[in-house]
């Protein structure tokens, strides 16, 4: 059997740097992905579906610790190499789906920020892909003669039935209008516009001409449009990932956060519906998120029966055909193999460049297991910067035996953000209870 | 007149020995004699319950026959049945309007015992006092039947109760969770048999008069916590039973997991943990084991190795295998994508025009002097060119990519310039 192709230094660096700084790395995921086929195989059907215009909602339900940013993160860089853009935000108290005071814009302007495509894969390009569109109506107008103008609203009609629509079809010319006419301030409102950085409308007529802006009410329109737009443009289509909904199951206004599930509802009818094409949400979250009969999606009736086809484990077999899917912790087992993993991409894919044998790899982890317990492999993060900090300093000391490294090596405990304490200024009901306050 | 026989009287040793063996008869005809006094009257049931089996043998009546052959019929070839508490209650002689005192219920439960029928509830073995209108579960005693519960019975009825809680938060109690409940009392719990049949008639009790909250704290007190846990995870799998865990089930988890005195979020853990997709083996749920006696696991010692499953590692390397097999066709930048299987592009990405291409180029032969640029010098070279520029960048890098699966420029401020790539890309 041949040997596997060897690692691209790039993916290598990638990784290893990237996991050293405690961080899940942008590119070369596929090299330490372990397990989780079935997984993803499932988004890998859901990002096919959305290429060819449909739309997907999932919920990807794990623990801190269990890989659900990885996982994300990984499905992310797939949508990427299948021609997607992707654009990714992690909530938080001033960034929800919905809001009366700017938090859904803000979520909205996030996105836009972070929006990336294979070419650009690290957010920004969203000047990338509408300079793409009318890069290529201007050389139609050439060719029929005709104004590039006229073109520009030609192939965003169809955009005009949509809501928000027609005025997103102006931004788009204004756009070209101030690149070609070297106007700065009309091509940079343009750019302002479409990531929602407008927050008067008086501001945007005065600009651009246009009515509207996006604000709270109509940022799920506007990302409906903005899939359209990327497929008219050339991409296959759009895919969110939104992470950390555990923020919206800690607002502590049962209004507001009602409201923000009325959304996900929203969504969710859509994309079963056929009513939105070429958008995918990826929403990320914690089982009490889901599962919380009071406050979680679940305690939400309209979402209920719509999640509620989870099957469980019965006869060994699982429906991943539904929108929510579960994310185990790892095992100790999985740790292993991560690990070899790890250390097969130290060594640029080629096992004869291994530094440590099977059995450090084991010893290792009896280590972390003295120190930090079961967390050692529950909420890995720690473990694995420790064990590729072991292995950089293997590389820089090849004298140095495992043996007399691994001893050295410190493995800190690993604190699950979500249970800090509430800082006081977070508690969000004041701001969002639309009450007033005022004192005597 | 002089007999010719000894004075029995007269001898001290007999007379001690018959005065112990009266004082002992009356001892056993005490409860009786004493409960007749109280109630001014004699009883079927309170003679088969309180007088000592020889003479109470002897004293057969009606009511008790009667009663005896009705349970007879209910139970017929079967192991247990369920009777109506009402008749049951006034058959003792207080219970005529219906109610019973607890002292009561245990010499019915006594005296049914005594004919061989074991009833449920029984307040001797935790169990409520019968109430009327209410139902009673009349089951065949084997011999060598306990009088009292033993600590195992006693954790099996608390998982049971909090069983029957849950059952009835998904509406219906389903088939498949009863026969769990069954499976998992017959398997694990360690119980005599007449134990089991006791806890059989007991949960079927539970379904039709699910007795509330009440006492389930003090219950719960005695149970160790690893046992406590143990019984939390046991009724997660039964609310799974049937193939989902409904938000109502949920909610009844929390509550119970509270009662268990565990951490309410650790039941959302513990859902969630279920509802894994499995490889191959499903995964065996460790039932609840009660006669185990709780001791604090040893810290591993220095030398302790890890101890791996090895036939999950085969499984998850072979599970990896597969993904690895599934990601690298996906990234694999080698092969050219062949056309009909790249992803459909939108309607607008076609036919660019001789003049963009050839301007395109030239900016692609400008950039090719230099392996780098700052974003100023490019955009000045693309108005140059007339291109818009991150519009350009965008489509030279989408065609390197598509070609040799690397982009052609990288960067924002400087842009560094792949020199090598150009001049393939220019060929």
């Amino acid at each position: 059997m041949s040997q596997p192709p060897p690692i691209r230094p790039r993916d290598r660096d990638a990784v290893l740097q990237s996991l050293r700084a405690g961080v899940v790395p942008r590119t070369g995921l596929q090299h330490i992905q372990v397990g989780r086929a079935d997984e993803v195989k499932a988004l890998l059907q859901d990002l096919d579906r959305i290429a060819d215009g449909g739309a997907g909602l999932r919920f990807v339900i794990g623990e801190y610790g269990s890989g659900k940013t990885f996982f994300l993160y990984l499905i992310r860089a797939i949508a990427l190499e299948k021609k997607l853009v992707t654009a990714h935000v992690d909530l938080n108290p001033d960034r929800r789906l919905y809001g009366t005071s700017g938090q859904a814009r803000s979520l909205y302007a996030e996105l836009t920020r972070t929006l990336s495509t294979r070419a650009k894969p690290d957010g920004g390009a969203l000047p990338s892909v509408v300079e793409r569109f009318i890069t290529s109506a201007v050389d139609e107008a050439r060719t029929r003669e005709l104004k590039a103008d006229a073109v520009i609203r030609e192939r965003l009609a169809s955009l005009s039935e949509m809501t928000g629509g027609y005025d997103f079809a102006e931004v788009v010319a204004a756009w070209w209008k101030g690149h070609e006419t070297g106007n700065d301030a009309l091509q940079s409102s343009a750019v302002r516009w479409l990531r929602g950085e407008f927050t008067t409308k008086t501001d945007a007529r005065a600009a651009l001409g246009v009515r509207a802006i996006v604000d709270d009410d109509s940022v799920y329109d506007q990302l409906k449009l903005l899939a359209r737009f990327v497929r008219l443009a050339g991409y296959s289509g759009l895919l969110i990932c939104l992470d950390e909904l555990v923020n919206l199951y800690k607002l502590a206004n049962t209004k507001a956060r009602n409201t923000n599930y009325e959304q996900i509802l929203r969504i969710l009818n859509d994309s079963l519906q056929g009513t939105s094409v070429g958008l995918g949400i990826l929403l990320g979250g914690t089982p009490e998120f889901l599962l919380d009969p009071r406050k979680g999606l679940y305690g939400y009736p309209a979402l209920q029966s719509r999640l509620g086809e989870n099957t469980f484990a019965s006869k060994g077999l699982v429906d991943l055909s539904g929108p929510v899917l579960r994310l185990a912790n790892l095992s100790a087992e999985d740790l292993f193999i991560l690990l070899g993993k790890l250390r097969h991409v130290q060594a640029g894919g080629d096992s004869g460049k291994y530094l440590v044998p099977d059995e450090a790899l084991t010893a290792f982890m009896a280590h972390c297991s003295k120190r930090v317990g079961d967390a050692y492999f529950r909420t890995p993060r720690n473990t694995i910067t420790a064990f590729v900090n072991l292995l950089a300093v293997l590389e820089q000391n090849p004298q140095a035996s495992w043996q007399e490294m691994l001893g050295a090596t410190e493995v800190p405990g690993d604190e699950n953000p979500d249970l800090a304490p509430v800082d006081a200024k977070d508690g969000d009901g004041d701001s969002d209870d639309e009450l007033a306050s005022f004192k005597l | 007149m002089q007999l010719d026989v000894p004075d029995v009287t007269a001898q001290a040793r007999p007379l001690t020995n018959l005065v112990a063996l009266a004082e002992r008869c009356c001892d056993d005809l005490d409860a009786y004699s004493r409960w007749v006094g109280r109630h001014g009257e004699t009883s079927g049931l309170a003679t088969v319950a309180l007088l000592p089996a020889e003479i109470a043998a002897s004293h057969v009546t009606e009511d008790v026959e009667a009663l005896c052959r009705s349970l007879e019929t209910a139970i017929g070839g079967g192991r247990q049945a369920v009777i109506d508490a009402g008749p049951l209650i006034r058959a003792w002689p207080s219970g005529t309007d219906g109610r019973l005192a607890k002292a009561d219920a245990v010499l019915l439960a006594q005296a049914l015992e005594r004919r061989g029928y074991g009833l449920e509830p029984d307040v001797r073995f935790g169990g409520r006092v019968l109430t009327a209108p209410g139902h009673a579960v009349a089951f065949r005693l084997s011999t060598g039947t306990p009088a009292a519960a033993s600590r195992s019975y006693e954790a099996a009825t608390l998982l049971l109760h909090l069983a029957a809680v849950l059952a009835t938060a998904d509406d219906d109690v389903g088939e498949a969770e009863w026969r769990h409940v069954v499976d998992h009392l017959q398997a694990a719990l360690h119980l005599a048999d007449a134990e089991r049949s006791r806890l059989t008639a007991h949960f079927t009790w539970l379904q039709l008069d699910p007795p509330g909250n009440a006492g389930i704290k003090k219950r719960v007190a005695t149970v160790a916590k690893v046992q406590r846990e143990e019984i939390g995870k046991f009724l997660v799998t039964l609310a799974a039973a049937d193939g989902r865990i409904a938000p109502a089930e949920v909610a009844a988890l929390t509550k119970i997991y509270r009662l268990l005195g565990l951490d309410p979020q650790s039941a959302y853990r513990d859902v969630h943990a279920l509802g894994q997709p499995l490889h191959e083996e499903p995964v065996t749920v460790r039932p609840p084991s009660p006669t185990r006696e709780f001791t604090i696991p040893e810290r591993p010692g220095a030398e302790a190795p890890i101890a791996l499953d090895m036939r999950r590692v085969a499984r998850t390397l072979a599970n990896t295998a597969a993904v690895t097999a599934i990601l690298d066709e996906v990234f694999d930048e080698d092969d050219e994508v062949a056309p009909e299987a790249r992803p459909k592009p939108g309607p607008a990405a076609t036919g660019t025009p001789l003049d963009t291409r050839s301007r395109e180029r030239d900016l692609l032969r400008a950039l090719g002097e230099r392996a780098e640029w700052s974003r100023l010098e490019f955009e000045r070279l693309a108005e140059h060119l007339r291109l818009m520029p991150d519009g350009a960048l965008e489509r030279l890098n989408e065609a390197a990519l598509d070609r040799f699966g690397a982009p052609v420029c990288e960067g924002d401020d400087p842009i560094a310039i792949d020199l090598t790539l150009i001049k393939e890309m220019l060929a």
